[in-house]
């Protein structure tokens, strides 16, 4: 029953995928569109080249180290725009009156928000050039893949997805109780976009701290990425942290999903 | 167990719900935690059977989309019990979504960008029609609402009547026992109204479907509904016979005129008929039955620029107030 269940669902993600997509063919220039997000991409990386270019390492990261943390990032966060990109769409959808439509249908509502959001497009570019980046610099760094190192890369990654969902969802849900989250998740962006994108310990003490406790998104490509580039003595507190992106995925997810069941019981007493 | 057998016969049961929004005053400062009780409903009682085709009808704020958000599951009550069909419609979101069709004014079901069958094709999968199942209400739904020549057709390119027409099919592709539409007919040319109330009557009949309709303008249940509520601030103030709803409409009307030059007419009167708002330039009456003769030379003789002549909804309510003071003798 579970299992037919499980393939049901996943059989609508994949359907929601699917009519995304055709959406998206249904526009002209979706060839152009889908070229210029790749090289939006490639000038992401080129402008943290051209700063590391002019210092070769900083605090003890190579350039082909910050690559790899680069695409390890950016591989998290196309599977995260894949599946999940709602996660931080929840105001608009409680504007507009869309979460009503989704409460009246026979779907599990945070999957139904997922699955509507779900879409290809969104991450196309960073599912090509995050992995390419993972295997160049790993070639590049010589590195040795264990199996365990890939396992651990493997979870990590998904972990990553989960620290990346659950924290977007969070914030979201504040949407539930005063209509407007989506200026939260803008900042929330920032710090994604411009923290990550370098070593954890290039900035202060304060921070670390803070991304790794409050929004843990160092979990997402910092922690893991010292794990398999053997830079565990660097790492804030405890050196084990390495190994929690996992763990640290599933609990923030449980904990987001909580706070989305209380905001949506809230939406259910008061409208907002 | 006696009590319980006969609430059976009810498809929706509403019993002494009310519904209280807490919103924060706007006007203080933002950090304040000042908060100001709304009853949007107050105590409401109604009993719904399987077949009936009720109207809701009421001005803005009297609690009619409230009521229809409670009955979807989409809101919970404050006070009081709700059941449709045999559940508690918010705490069992899943299997009511599976009893009830919904549309909530112009929002659209349907996919912006894709041709209309793409909408139907994840529909079916979403309430798990079998092929059979699905292929048979969609040809009826096809056929009925005039939708076979569109399907391939980008939603964008629809017309409004069109959309409307095709979010009416969505909205019960799983052929549900009831089913809610609130305000669905806001701006919508009347040939294409025509073939929808047609599309209603037509399941409320032979599928002894449901309905529960919300609107603000009486004619829009003339001919549908075979009961109506007429909501205020809350309340149910009339449930009943759309007829004796009718004669009441008939009792009172507004007419509401725009004079070119109001100096002249500062102290105006007319026989029959009562002032009673004015607005710049623009004046209504209340006058009962036909449209006295003395208003007709008026308008005749006046220089008008605009008039209407109107049955608005807060007349009727004001009306059906009078009645009950009347009957009761006392204030209600």
């Amino acid at each position: 029953m579970s299992q037919k269940c499980f393939s049901y669902y996943l059989k609508t993600y994949w359907l929601f995928l699917k009519i995304d997509l055709k959406a998206n063919m249904e526009y002209r220039g979706f060839v152009i569109r889908s070229a210029l997000s790749l090289i939006k991409e490639i000038i992401g990386i080129a402008l943290i080249w051209v700063i590391l270019d002019k210092f070769h390492a900083v605090k003890g990261w190579t350039i082909w180290e910050v690559v790899f943390l680069y695409g390890l990032k950016q591989l998290v966060v196309a599977i995260y725009a894949f599946f999940f990109d709602n996660a931080g769409n929840l105001d608009f959808k409680v504007i507009n009156g869309e979460l009503d439509r989704i409460l009246i249908r026979p779907l599990n509502p945070l999957f139904h928000l997922f699955a509507e959001g779900a879409s290809l497009m969104k991450g196309f570019s960073s599912i090509i050039l995050g992995p390419f980046f993972l295997v160049i610099a790993s070639y590049k760094l010589g590195l040795d893949w264990t199996v365990i190192d890939f396992l651990m890369l493997l979870l990590s990654v998904l972990g990553g997805v989960g620290v990346l969902t659950g924290v977007s969802l969070s914030f979201s849900s504040i949407a539930f109780w005063t209509m407007k989250s989506a200026f939260i998740l803008d900042f929330i962006f920032v710090f994604r976009e411009e923290f990550l994108n370098y070593p954890l310990n290039i900035y202060g003490k304060g921070i670390q701290f803070m991304l790794s406790f409050i929004l843990p998104l160092a979990f997402i490509n910092y922690f893991p990425s010292c794990f398999i580039l053997d830079k565990t003595k660097e790492v804030i507190i405890s050196p084990f942290l390495v190994y929690l992106s996992p763990l640290v995925g599933i609990l923030t997810m449980l904990g987001a999903y909580q706070i989305w069941k209380f905001g949506l019981k809230n939406y259910a007493s008061t409208g907002t | 167990m006696h009590k319980d057998k006969k609430n059976d016969r009810y498809i929706i049961s509403f019993k002494n719900v009310t519904k209280i929004f807490k919103t924060r005053k706007r006007e203080k400062s933002w950090f304040s935690r000042e908060y100001e009780m709304k009853k949007a409903v107050d105590n409401i009682s109604f009993f719904v059977r399987k077949g009936e085709f009720v109207g809701l009808l009421g001005a803005n704020g009297g609690g009619k989309s409230t009521t229809v958000k409670m009955l979807s599951g989409i809101l919970s009550p404050t006070e009081g019990e709700i059941r449709v069909n045999g559940i508690i419609p918010y705490k069992q979101r899943k299997q009511n979504s599976y009893n009830i069709g919904a549309m909530f004014g112009q929002r659209s079901q349907l996919w912006w960008d894709l041709p209309l069958i793409e909408t139907f094709k994840i529909l079916r999968h979403i309430y798990r029609l079998s092929d059979d199942e699905f292929r048979k209400n969609f040809e009826i739904l096809c056929d009925v609402l005039e939708l076979r020549r569109i399907l391939n057709v980008p939603v964008r390119e629809l017309s409004l009547g069109q959309r409307v027409k095709a979010d009416f099919a969505a909205a019960v592709i799983h052929f549900p026992p009831i089913f809610y539409l609130d305000e669905p007919f806001v701006g919508i040319d009347t040939l294409c109204r025509m073939k929808l109330r047609e599309f209603l009557k037509t399941i409320n009949i032979e599928r002894k479907t449901t309905i529960i309709l919300v609107t603000h303008n009486v004619k829009e249940i003339e001919g549908l509904c075979s009961r109506v509520f007429l909501l205020d601030k809350g309340r149910i103030v009339y449930d009943g016979d759309v007829f004796d709803l009718k004669k009441k409409c008939e009792n009172y009307k507004t007419l509401i005129v725009e004079f070119r030059n109001p100096e002249k007419v500062s102290n105006l009167l007319l026989p029959g008929a009562s002032l009673v708002k004015r607005d710049d330039n623009k004046f209504w009456f209340r006058f009962k039955g036909e449209v006295p003769v003395e208003i007709v030379n008026f308008i005749v003789d006046s220089q008008i620029s605009n008039f209407t002549i109107t049955e608005d909804i807060e007349e009727i309510v004001a009306s059906i107030y009078k009645d009950l003071e009347e009957k009761n003798g006392q204030s209600f």
